[in-house]
Protein backbone atom coordinates (compact mmCIF):
# COMPACT_ATOMS: atom_id res chain seq x y z
CA UNK A 1 0.00 0.00 0.00
CA UNK A 2 1.17 3.71 -0.76
CA UNK A 3 1.22 6.01 2.10
CA UNK A 4 1.89 9.65 1.66
CA UNK A 5 2.62 11.65 3.75
CA UNK A 6 0.17 14.15 4.93
CA UNK A 7 2.16 17.08 7.28
CA UNK A 8 5.26 16.53 8.97
CA UNK A 9 5.72 14.14 12.32
CA UNK A 10 6.53 11.19 13.68
CA UNK A 11 6.30 8.13 10.89
CA UNK A 12 4.89 6.18 13.69
CA UNK A 13 1.07 8.34 14.16
CA UNK A 14 -1.19 7.79 11.78
CA UNK A 15 -2.04 11.70 11.32
CA UNK A 16 1.43 12.00 9.48
CA UNK A 17 0.02 10.52 6.58
CA UNK A 18 -3.13 10.69 4.27
CA UNK A 19 -4.08 7.09 4.67
CA UNK A 20 -5.51 5.03 7.46
CA UNK A 21 -2.45 3.24 9.66
CA UNK A 22 1.01 3.36 9.10
CA UNK A 23 3.28 2.10 6.71
CA UNK A 24 5.52 -0.80 7.57
CA UNK A 25 7.21 -3.58 6.02
CA UNK A 26 6.15 -4.30 2.08
CA UNK A 27 4.33 -0.90 1.97
CA UNK A 28 5.65 2.54 -0.29
CA UNK A 29 6.20 6.19 0.79
CA UNK A 30 6.02 8.83 -0.62
CA UNK A 31 7.00 12.22 1.38
CA UNK A 32 6.03 15.65 0.01
CA UNK A 33 7.13 18.80 0.10
CA UNK A 34 7.29 20.54 2.78
CA UNK A 35 6.83 17.59 4.65
CA UNK A 36 9.64 16.48 7.90
CA UNK A 37 8.63 12.66 8.32
CA UNK A 38 10.85 11.16 11.43
CA UNK A 39 11.77 7.56 12.22
CA UNK A 40 12.13 7.18 15.61
CA UNK A 41 12.65 3.09 15.56
CA UNK A 42 14.08 0.22 13.33
CA UNK A 43 11.89 -0.76 10.31
CA UNK A 44 11.47 -2.24 6.79
CA UNK A 45 10.05 -0.52 4.15
CA UNK A 46 9.05 -0.82 0.36
CA UNK A 47 7.84 -3.45 -1.75
CA UNK A 48 10.78 -3.93 -4.34
CA UNK A 49 9.36 -1.93 -6.95
CA UNK A 50 11.18 0.92 -8.95
CA UNK A 51 9.73 4.04 -6.17
CA UNK A 52 9.19 2.16 -2.68
CA UNK A 53 10.44 5.31 -0.89
CA UNK A 54 9.84 8.62 -2.95
CA UNK A 55 10.89 11.87 -1.07
CA UNK A 56 9.41 15.04 -3.07
CA UNK A 57 11.59 18.28 -3.38
CA UNK A 58 11.34 19.82 -0.48
CA UNK A 59 10.59 16.72 1.48
CA UNK A 60 12.69 15.16 4.03
CA UNK A 61 12.73 11.75 5.91
CA UNK A 62 14.70 12.18 8.83
CA UNK A 63 16.08 9.04 10.95
CA UNK A 64 16.68 9.41 14.75
CA UNK A 65 19.97 8.25 16.29
CA UNK A 66 20.99 4.22 15.68
CA UNK A 67 18.26 3.02 14.29
CA UNK A 68 18.26 1.11 10.70
CA UNK A 69 15.90 1.98 8.10
CA UNK A 70 15.75 -1.67 5.25
CA UNK A 71 14.46 -0.26 2.43
CA UNK A 72 13.45 -3.32 -0.52
CA UNK A 73 13.27 -1.63 -3.54
CA UNK A 74 14.66 1.64 -5.04
CA UNK A 75 14.52 5.27 -3.58
CA UNK A 76 13.80 8.28 -5.47
CA UNK A 77 15.66 11.33 -3.61
CA UNK A 78 14.62 14.75 -4.70
CA UNK A 79 14.51 16.02 -1.30
CA UNK A 80 16.71 14.94 1.62
CA UNK A 81 17.27 11.91 4.21
CA UNK A 82 18.70 13.20 7.48
CA UNK A 83 20.81 10.48 9.36
CA UNK A 84 21.36 11.49 13.14
CA UNK A 85 24.42 9.43 14.46
CA UNK A 86 24.37 5.95 14.44
CA UNK A 87 21.27 5.43 11.88
CA UNK A 88 22.02 3.43 9.01
CA UNK A 89 20.12 2.81 5.68
CA UNK A 90 20.19 -0.35 4.50
CA UNK A 91 18.93 -1.35 1.08
CA UNK A 92 17.82 -5.01 0.79
CA UNK A 93 17.90 -6.90 -2.40
CA UNK A 94 14.73 -9.59 -2.92
CA UNK A 95 11.33 -9.53 -2.34
CA UNK A 96 9.93 -7.74 1.05
CA UNK A 97 9.48 -10.09 4.10
CA UNK A 98 5.48 -11.07 4.69
CA UNK A 99 4.86 -9.89 7.95
CA UNK A 100 3.50 -12.25 10.33
CA UNK A 101 -0.10 -11.87 11.26
CA UNK A 102 -1.12 -12.29 14.57
CA UNK A 103 -3.75 -14.66 15.61
CA UNK A 104 -6.25 -13.36 18.28
CA UNK A 105 -6.82 -15.36 21.04
CA UNK A 106 -10.48 -16.62 21.25
CA UNK A 107 -12.76 -14.15 23.63
CA UNK A 108 -15.27 -16.99 24.45
CA UNK A 109 -15.28 -20.60 24.87
CA UNK A 110 -18.53 -22.73 24.07
CA UNK A 111 -17.61 -25.69 24.82
CA UNK A 112 -14.60 -28.02 25.43
CA UNK A 113 -13.33 -31.43 25.45
CA UNK A 114 -10.37 -33.43 26.35
CA UNK A 115 -8.80 -35.94 25.08
CA UNK A 116 -6.34 -38.35 27.25
CA UNK A 117 -3.02 -39.52 25.03
CA UNK A 118 -2.42 -42.39 27.23
CA UNK A 119 -6.11 -43.85 26.88
CA UNK A 120 -7.36 -41.89 23.42
CA UNK A 121 -10.54 -41.35 25.31
CA UNK A 122 -12.25 -38.26 24.80
CA UNK A 123 -14.65 -36.28 27.56
CA UNK A 124 -16.58 -33.56 27.55
CA UNK A 125 -15.78 -30.51 29.83
CA UNK A 126 -17.80 -28.84 32.50
CA UNK A 127 -17.95 -25.22 32.93
CA UNK A 128 -17.61 -24.73 36.51
CA UNK A 129 -16.40 -22.08 38.31
CA UNK A 130 -13.08 -21.99 40.53
CA UNK A 131 -14.99 -21.71 43.69
CA UNK A 132 -17.61 -24.68 43.36
CA UNK A 133 -15.02 -26.73 42.57
CA UNK A 134 -12.59 -25.82 45.32
CA UNK A 135 -15.99 -26.54 47.68
CA UNK A 136 -16.56 -30.01 46.04
CA UNK A 137 -12.73 -30.80 46.68
CA UNK A 138 -10.20 -28.70 48.11
CA UNK A 139 -7.76 -31.26 47.09
CA UNK A 140 -8.54 -31.20 43.73
CA UNK A 141 -4.79 -29.52 42.37
CA UNK A 142 -2.95 -32.40 44.11
CA UNK A 143 -4.74 -35.37 43.09
CA UNK A 144 -4.29 -34.82 39.13
CA UNK A 145 -6.55 -37.16 37.12
CA UNK A 146 -8.99 -37.32 33.56
CA UNK A 147 -10.37 -33.58 33.70
CA UNK A 148 -14.14 -33.17 34.12
CA UNK A 149 -14.26 -29.53 34.11
CA UNK A 150 -13.47 -26.40 33.25
CA UNK A 151 -13.36 -22.81 33.99
CA UNK A 152 -12.14 -19.77 32.44
CA UNK A 153 -9.55 -17.85 34.57
CA UNK A 154 -9.79 -14.42 35.04
CA UNK A 155 -6.62 -13.28 32.60
CA UNK A 156 -6.23 -12.57 29.19
CA UNK A 157 -5.43 -13.59 27.11
CA UNK A 158 -7.73 -15.93 27.88
CA UNK A 159 -6.81 -19.19 29.77
CA UNK A 160 -8.74 -22.30 30.67
CA UNK A 161 -8.24 -24.18 34.44
CA UNK A 162 -8.60 -27.89 33.93
CA UNK A 163 -9.91 -29.89 36.88
CA UNK A 164 -8.53 -32.40 37.83
CA UNK A 165 -5.20 -31.04 36.57
CA UNK A 166 -4.70 -33.70 33.51
CA UNK A 167 -2.37 -36.98 34.63
CA UNK A 168 -1.58 -37.13 31.03
CA UNK A 169 -1.11 -35.29 28.29
CA UNK A 170 -3.74 -34.82 25.81
CA UNK A 171 -5.59 -32.75 23.47
CA UNK A 172 -8.12 -29.84 23.99
CA UNK A 173 -10.58 -29.38 21.18
CA UNK A 174 -12.44 -26.23 22.32
CA UNK A 175 -15.12 -24.67 20.17
CA UNK A 176 -15.06 -21.11 20.42
CA UNK A 177 -15.75 -17.11 19.66
CA UNK A 178 -12.82 -15.98 17.98
CA UNK A 179 -12.04 -11.87 18.02
CA UNK A 180 -10.85 -10.62 14.14
CA UNK A 181 -8.16 -8.28 13.40
CA UNK A 182 -9.58 -6.62 10.59
CA UNK A 183 -7.07 -5.28 7.51
CA UNK A 184 -7.79 -1.96 7.53
CA UNK A 185 -6.34 -1.04 4.57
CA UNK A 186 -7.99 -3.79 2.67
CA UNK A 187 -11.66 -2.77 1.76
CA UNK A 188 -12.41 -6.47 0.66
CA UNK A 189 -11.59 -7.74 3.83
CA UNK A 190 -14.12 -9.44 5.39
CA UNK A 191 -15.63 -9.73 9.02
CA UNK A 192 -16.10 -13.46 9.41
CA UNK A 193 -19.80 -13.15 10.81
CA UNK A 194 -23.02 -14.26 8.31
CA UNK A 195 -24.14 -11.36 5.93
CA UNK A 196 -27.57 -11.25 7.99
CA UNK A 197 -26.25 -9.87 10.91
CA UNK A 198 -23.52 -7.42 9.75
CA UNK A 199 -26.09 -4.20 10.15
CA UNK A 200 -25.64 -5.33 13.75
CA UNK A 201 -21.65 -4.02 13.33
CA UNK A 202 -22.58 -0.92 11.00
CA UNK A 203 -25.17 0.03 14.33
CA UNK A 204 -22.66 -0.30 17.00
CA UNK A 205 -20.05 1.05 15.29
CA UNK A 206 -22.52 4.08 14.02
CA UNK A 207 -23.69 3.66 18.35
CA UNK A 208 -19.82 4.46 19.23
CA UNK A 209 -19.14 6.95 16.50
CA UNK A 210 -22.15 9.19 17.28
CA UNK A 211 -21.64 9.44 20.85
CA UNK A 212 -17.94 10.69 20.93
CA UNK A 213 -17.13 13.67 22.26
CA UNK A 214 -17.01 15.35 19.17
CA UNK A 215 -18.28 17.77 16.39
CA UNK A 216 -20.10 14.08 15.15
CA UNK A 217 -21.92 14.00 18.55
CA UNK A 218 -25.65 13.13 17.65
CA UNK A 219 -27.31 11.67 21.46
CA UNK A 220 -30.58 10.96 19.22
CA UNK A 221 -29.17 9.16 16.49
CA UNK A 222 -26.61 7.32 19.24
CA UNK A 223 -28.95 6.22 21.19
CA UNK A 224 -31.41 4.58 18.33
CA UNK A 225 -27.92 2.83 16.92
CA UNK A 226 -27.35 1.78 20.07
CA UNK A 227 -30.72 0.19 20.95
CA UNK A 228 -31.16 -1.35 17.15
CA UNK A 229 -27.47 -3.31 17.83
CA UNK A 230 -28.96 -4.96 21.31
CA UNK A 231 -31.83 -5.84 19.57
CA UNK A 232 -30.15 -7.11 16.79
CA UNK A 233 -27.82 -8.94 19.46
CA UNK A 234 -30.99 -10.38 21.00
CA UNK A 235 -32.25 -11.83 17.65
CA UNK A 236 -29.10 -13.58 16.44
CA UNK A 237 -28.88 -15.17 19.85
CA UNK A 238 -32.49 -16.54 18.93
CA UNK A 239 -31.81 -16.95 15.70
CA UNK A 240 -31.28 -20.72 13.67
CA UNK A 241 -29.75 -21.75 10.36
CA UNK A 242 -29.97 -25.45 10.77
CA UNK A 243 -33.58 -26.55 9.63
CA UNK A 244 -33.37 -30.26 8.35
CA UNK A 245 -30.78 -32.54 7.79
CA UNK A 246 -30.69 -36.03 6.26
CA UNK A 247 -28.19 -38.61 6.33
CA UNK A 248 -28.38 -41.01 3.10
CA UNK A 249 -31.71 -39.02 2.82
CA UNK A 250 -32.47 -40.44 5.88
CA UNK A 251 -33.25 -37.35 8.46
CA UNK A 252 -32.01 -37.03 11.39
CA UNK A 253 -33.27 -36.03 14.74
CA UNK A 254 -31.28 -32.62 15.96
CA UNK A 255 -30.86 -31.43 19.11
CA UNK A 256 -28.33 -28.60 20.89
CA UNK A 257 -25.32 -29.71 21.43
CA UNK A 258 -25.76 -29.20 24.98
CA UNK A 259 -28.28 -31.38 25.52
CA UNK A 260 -26.23 -33.91 22.84
CA UNK A 261 -23.26 -33.49 25.77
CA UNK A 262 -25.29 -33.88 28.62
CA UNK A 263 -26.75 -37.17 27.29
CA UNK A 264 -23.64 -38.59 26.62
CA UNK A 265 -20.23 -36.79 27.85
CA UNK A 266 -18.40 -39.37 25.95
CA UNK A 267 -20.16 -39.35 22.37
CA UNK A 268 -17.16 -37.82 21.02
CA UNK A 269 -15.47 -41.56 21.59
CA UNK A 270 -18.46 -43.27 19.40
CA UNK A 271 -17.72 -43.94 15.83
CA UNK A 272 -20.72 -45.52 12.79
CA UNK A 273 -23.77 -43.99 11.24
CA UNK A 274 -24.97 -40.81 12.83
CA UNK A 275 -28.29 -41.46 14.40
CA UNK A 276 -28.55 -37.43 15.46
CA UNK A 277 -27.19 -34.53 15.12
CA UNK A 278 -26.45 -31.62 17.33
CA UNK A 279 -26.51 -28.31 16.46
CA UNK A 280 -24.92 -24.91 17.09
CA UNK A 281 -25.88 -22.60 14.94
CA UNK A 282 -24.14 -22.66 11.71
CA UNK A 283 -22.09 -25.88 12.99
CA UNK A 284 -24.00 -29.28 12.58
CA UNK A 285 -22.13 -32.37 14.80
CA UNK A 286 -23.12 -35.64 13.63
CA UNK A 287 -23.06 -38.49 16.83
CA UNK A 288 -22.03 -40.84 16.24
CA UNK A 289 -18.42 -39.21 14.53
CA UNK A 290 -18.82 -40.89 10.76
CA UNK A 291 -17.11 -44.14 10.39
CA UNK A 292 -16.72 -43.89 6.78
CA UNK A 293 -18.16 -41.07 4.06
CA UNK A 294 -21.54 -39.97 4.25
CA UNK A 295 -24.02 -38.04 1.84
CA UNK A 296 -25.29 -35.39 3.33
CA UNK A 297 -28.56 -32.57 2.62
CA UNK A 298 -29.06 -30.32 4.89
CA UNK A 299 -31.99 -27.45 4.73
CA UNK A 300 -30.40 -24.03 5.70
CA UNK A 301 -31.95 -20.48 6.43
CA UNK A 302 -30.00 -18.79 3.48
CA UNK A 303 -28.58 -15.69 3.78
CA UNK A 304 -30.75 -13.32 1.09
CA UNK A 305 -30.15 -13.28 -2.17
CA UNK A 306 -28.90 -9.98 -3.18
CA UNK A 307 -30.00 -8.71 -6.45
CA UNK A 308 -26.81 -6.91 -7.51
CA UNK A 309 -27.71 -5.04 -10.99
CA UNK A 310 -30.62 -2.60 -11.64
CA UNK A 311 -32.46 -5.19 -13.52
CA UNK A 312 -32.25 -7.94 -11.15
CA UNK A 313 -35.67 -9.05 -9.62
CA UNK A 314 -36.45 -8.44 -5.71
CA UNK A 315 -36.55 -12.01 -4.60
CA UNK A 316 -39.65 -11.21 -2.78
CA UNK A 317 -43.25 -11.38 -3.05
CA UNK A 318 -45.23 -8.40 -4.13
CA UNK A 319 -47.32 -8.68 -0.87
CA UNK A 320 -44.17 -8.25 1.54
CA UNK A 321 -42.19 -5.69 -0.90
CA UNK A 322 -44.15 -2.99 0.57
CA UNK A 323 -42.12 -3.89 3.57
CA UNK A 324 -39.08 -3.60 2.40
CA UNK A 325 -39.97 -0.26 1.00
CA UNK A 326 -40.52 1.36 4.40
CA UNK A 327 -37.58 0.07 6.10
CA UNK A 328 -35.29 1.67 3.31
CA UNK A 329 -37.21 4.49 3.48
CA UNK A 330 -36.55 4.61 7.85
CA UNK A 331 -32.68 4.04 7.39
CA UNK A 332 -32.43 6.62 4.36
CA UNK A 333 -34.05 9.18 6.45
CA UNK A 334 -31.24 8.18 9.32
CA UNK A 335 -28.53 10.82 7.68
CA UNK A 336 -31.39 13.75 8.31
CA UNK A 337 -31.69 13.31 12.18
CA UNK A 338 -33.60 15.21 14.12
CA UNK A 339 -37.51 15.06 13.28
CA UNK A 340 -37.30 13.91 9.81
CA UNK A 341 -36.23 10.76 10.81
CA UNK A 342 -37.90 10.21 13.92
CA UNK A 343 -41.07 10.78 11.75
CA UNK A 344 -40.13 7.36 10.17
CA UNK A 345 -40.14 5.35 13.51
CA UNK A 346 -43.50 3.78 12.51
CA UNK A 347 -42.25 2.86 9.54
CA UNK A 348 -39.65 0.50 11.17
CA UNK A 349 -42.29 -0.53 14.04
CA UNK A 350 -44.41 -1.41 10.67
CA UNK A 351 -41.93 -3.64 8.89
CA UNK A 352 -41.35 -5.27 12.89
CA UNK A 353 -44.79 -5.90 12.91
CA UNK A 354 -45.16 -7.70 9.75
CA UNK A 355 -42.22 -9.83 10.58
CA UNK A 356 -43.56 -11.17 14.08
CA UNK A 357 -46.28 -12.03 11.84
CA UNK A 358 -44.69 -13.51 9.46
CA UNK A 359 -42.77 -15.47 12.28
CA UNK A 360 -46.04 -16.34 13.78
CA UNK A 361 -46.99 -18.30 10.19
CA UNK A 362 -43.74 -20.15 10.19
CA UNK A 363 -43.74 -21.49 13.87
CA UNK A 364 -47.53 -22.43 13.13
CA UNK A 365 -46.21 -24.16 9.33
CA UNK A 366 -43.50 -25.60 10.89
CA UNK A 367 -44.09 -26.59 14.62
CA UNK A 368 -41.29 -29.49 15.01
CA UNK A 369 -38.67 -26.64 14.89
CA UNK A 370 -40.35 -24.73 17.90
CA UNK A 371 -37.94 -26.53 20.34
CA UNK A 372 -34.63 -25.60 17.74
CA UNK A 373 -35.69 -22.13 18.14
CA UNK A 374 -33.25 -19.81 19.83
CA UNK A 375 -30.16 -22.14 19.85
CA UNK A 376 -27.53 -19.96 20.74
CA UNK A 377 -29.50 -18.50 23.66
CA UNK A 378 -30.42 -22.33 24.97
CA UNK A 379 -26.43 -22.80 25.10
CA UNK A 380 -25.36 -20.08 26.63
CA UNK A 381 -28.29 -20.68 29.33
CA UNK A 382 -27.07 -23.98 29.99
CA UNK A 383 -23.27 -23.09 29.85
CA UNK A 384 -24.02 -19.64 31.06
CA UNK A 385 -21.30 -17.01 30.91
CA UNK A 386 -23.10 -13.73 31.97
CA UNK A 387 -25.89 -12.96 34.26
CA UNK A 388 -27.77 -10.24 33.20
CA UNK A 389 -27.64 -7.74 36.09
CA UNK A 390 -28.60 -3.75 36.79
CA UNK A 391 -25.86 -1.43 37.03
CA UNK A 392 -25.17 -0.84 40.46
CA UNK A 393 -26.86 -3.89 41.91
CA UNK B 1 -33.88 -16.93 -7.64
CA UNK B 2 -36.12 -14.40 -10.27
CA UNK B 3 -39.82 -14.66 -10.26
CA UNK B 4 -40.95 -13.61 -6.84
CA UNK B 5 -41.98 -10.61 -7.77
CA UNK B 6 -41.69 -8.00 -11.33
CA UNK B 7 -40.14 -5.24 -9.41
CA UNK B 8 -36.98 -4.79 -10.24
CA UNK B 9 -33.38 -3.41 -8.11
CA UNK B 10 -33.39 -0.51 -10.66
CA UNK B 11 -37.33 -0.14 -10.17
CA UNK B 12 -37.83 -0.13 -6.56
CA UNK B 13 -34.60 2.16 -6.50
CA UNK B 14 -36.59 4.78 -8.69
CA UNK B 15 -39.91 4.35 -6.34
CA UNK B 16 -37.50 5.00 -3.13
CA UNK B 17 -36.14 7.84 -4.94
CA UNK B 18 -39.80 9.47 -5.71
CA UNK B 19 -41.23 8.68 -2.11
CA UNK B 20 -38.56 10.92 -1.24
CA UNK B 21 -38.90 13.32 -3.22
CA UNK B 22 -35.59 13.22 -5.00
CA UNK B 23 -36.40 11.80 -8.41
CA UNK B 24 -33.14 13.27 -9.77
CA UNK B 25 -31.16 10.88 -6.90
CA UNK B 26 -29.04 14.24 -5.73
CA UNK B 27 -29.44 13.94 -2.06
CA UNK B 28 -29.87 10.51 -2.15
CA UNK B 29 -27.99 8.25 -4.70
CA UNK B 30 -28.91 4.80 -6.25
CA UNK B 31 -25.87 3.19 -4.57
CA UNK B 32 -26.90 4.27 -1.40
CA UNK B 33 -30.58 3.40 -1.91
CA UNK B 34 -29.22 0.12 -2.71
CA UNK B 35 -27.39 -0.12 0.22
CA UNK B 36 -30.89 0.15 2.37
CA UNK B 37 -32.60 -2.19 0.22
CA UNK B 38 -29.82 -5.26 0.93
CA UNK B 39 -29.69 -4.46 4.67
CA UNK B 40 -33.71 -4.37 4.32
CA UNK B 41 -33.36 -7.86 2.55
CA UNK B 42 -31.09 -9.22 4.82
CA UNK B 43 -33.07 -7.88 8.11
CA UNK B 44 -35.95 -9.24 6.76
CA UNK B 45 -34.48 -12.94 6.05
CA UNK B 46 -32.91 -12.89 9.07
CA UNK B 47 -35.93 -12.54 11.20
CA UNK B 48 -38.24 -14.43 9.11
CA UNK B 49 -36.44 -17.55 8.06
CA UNK B 50 -37.86 -16.30 4.73
CA UNK B 51 -35.22 -17.81 2.37
CA UNK B 52 -34.67 -21.54 2.95
CA UNK B 53 -32.59 -23.67 0.57
CA UNK B 54 -31.21 -27.41 0.70
CA UNK B 55 -27.43 -27.70 0.12
CA UNK B 56 -25.57 -30.70 -0.28
CA UNK B 57 -22.18 -31.80 1.25
CA UNK B 58 -20.34 -34.96 2.24
CA UNK B 59 -19.37 -36.05 6.27
CA UNK B 60 -15.73 -37.28 6.45
CA UNK B 61 -14.82 -40.33 8.75
CA UNK B 62 -13.69 -38.85 11.85
CA UNK B 63 -14.32 -36.07 11.17
CA UNK B 64 -17.25 -34.45 13.84
CA UNK B 65 -17.61 -31.20 13.37
CA UNK B 66 -19.07 -29.37 10.39
CA UNK B 67 -19.42 -25.41 9.67
CA UNK B 68 -22.26 -24.91 7.27
CA UNK B 69 -20.71 -21.71 5.97
CA UNK B 70 -17.71 -23.49 5.00
CA UNK B 71 -19.66 -26.47 3.67
CA UNK B 72 -22.37 -24.26 1.68
CA UNK B 73 -20.89 -20.87 1.43
CA UNK B 74 -23.33 -19.98 -1.10
CA UNK B 75 -26.16 -20.84 0.88
CA UNK B 76 -25.04 -19.27 4.40
CA UNK B 77 -22.68 -16.51 2.93
CA UNK B 78 -20.12 -14.27 4.75
CA UNK B 79 -19.38 -11.69 1.79
CA UNK B 80 -19.87 -8.14 3.06
CA UNK B 81 -17.04 -6.35 3.13
CA UNK B 82 -14.96 -3.79 5.03
CA UNK B 83 -15.19 -1.20 2.31
CA UNK B 84 -19.17 -1.65 1.37
CA UNK B 85 -19.82 -0.92 5.43
CA UNK B 86 -17.44 1.82 5.62
CA UNK B 87 -19.49 3.67 2.12
CA UNK B 88 -22.14 2.49 4.12
CA UNK B 89 -21.63 4.36 7.63
CA UNK B 90 -20.49 7.26 5.00
CA UNK B 91 -23.25 7.83 3.39
CA UNK B 92 -25.47 7.92 7.00
CA UNK B 93 -23.20 10.58 8.62
CA UNK B 94 -23.60 12.81 5.08
CA UNK B 95 -19.50 12.32 4.51
CA UNK B 96 -17.94 11.28 0.97
CA UNK B 97 -19.00 7.69 -0.14
CA UNK B 98 -15.24 6.60 -0.93
CA UNK B 99 -15.03 4.20 1.62
CA UNK B 100 -11.20 3.36 3.11
CA UNK B 101 -9.53 5.88 1.46
CA UNK B 102 -11.57 8.46 3.35
CA UNK B 103 -10.74 11.05 0.20
CA UNK B 104 -13.36 14.15 0.51
CA UNK B 105 -14.35 13.10 4.30
CA UNK B 106 -15.22 16.71 6.28
CA UNK B 107 -13.26 17.46 9.50
CA UNK B 108 -16.36 16.13 11.73
CA UNK B 109 -15.27 12.81 11.65
CA UNK B 110 -12.23 10.66 10.04
CA UNK B 111 -11.84 7.45 8.02
CA UNK B 112 -9.70 6.06 10.84
CA UNK B 113 -12.37 6.96 13.32
CA UNK B 114 -15.22 5.00 11.43
CA UNK B 115 -12.45 1.69 10.83
CA UNK B 116 -11.60 1.99 14.52
CA UNK B 117 -15.13 1.88 15.03
CA UNK B 118 -15.96 -0.82 12.90
CA UNK B 119 -12.77 -3.14 14.10
CA UNK B 120 -14.40 -2.48 17.53
CA UNK B 121 -17.95 -3.22 16.99
CA UNK B 122 -17.27 -6.56 15.06
CA UNK B 123 -15.74 -7.87 18.08
CA UNK B 124 -18.46 -6.57 20.27
CA UNK B 125 -21.23 -8.50 18.39
CA UNK B 126 -19.17 -11.60 18.69
CA UNK B 127 -18.95 -11.32 22.17
CA UNK B 128 -22.36 -10.57 23.27
CA UNK B 129 -23.69 -12.71 20.00
CA UNK B 130 -21.61 -15.96 20.90
CA UNK B 131 -21.17 -16.15 16.51
CA UNK B 132 -19.13 -17.07 14.75
CA UNK B 133 -18.13 -20.29 16.32
CA UNK B 134 -14.33 -21.83 15.57
CA UNK B 135 -12.72 -24.87 16.55
CA UNK B 136 -9.63 -25.33 17.55
CA UNK B 137 -7.50 -28.08 19.05
CA UNK B 138 -4.36 -27.93 20.85
CA UNK B 139 -1.77 -30.38 21.68
CA UNK B 140 -1.19 -30.17 26.42
CA UNK B 141 1.25 -31.77 28.01
CA UNK B 142 0.10 -31.92 31.42
CA UNK B 143 0.32 -28.42 33.05
CA UNK B 144 0.44 -29.34 36.67
CA UNK B 145 -1.87 -26.66 37.94
CA UNK B 146 -4.40 -27.29 34.82
CA UNK B 147 -4.21 -24.43 32.99
CA UNK B 148 -4.07 -24.47 29.61
CA UNK B 149 -3.45 -21.00 27.29
CA UNK B 150 -5.67 -20.76 24.63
Amino acid sequence: MLFTSESSGNWSVPGTWAQPGIPGPGDTIQINPGNVVTLTSSLSVGDAGPSAVVIELGGVLALTANITLTIYGAVIDLGDIDLALGATLNFASGPPPVPPVPIPAPIFVHRASWQDAFSGIWTNLWREDAWSVDRANPLWTVEPGMPREYSEAELSPLQLQLSPPPANAGSLEIITVDPLLIDITNPSATFNLPDEWIHAVKWAALAEILSSDSQINDPLRAKYAEHRYQQSVTFARDARSILRTLVNNIPLPLDSLASIDAGNPFWRNSSGPPSLAGVLYDFLIPVDVPDQAYGVTSDVVESAPIPLTPASFLPIGEEDLAHIVDYALHVLLFKCGGDEFTSTMSLYDGFMNAIAMRKGVNLAKIRYLTPLFGQVQKESQERPDRIEQEVGT
Amino acid sequence: VAGYSQVSLGTLTSQISGILDDAGQVYWTAPEIQFAIWEALRYWGALTNYWRARGAFALSPGTPYYDLSVQLPALRTRSWTLGQMTQEIQYLLLEAPNGISGVGMSGQVSVSTILSAIQRARNRFALDSKIPLSIHRTQASTPPDGLVTL
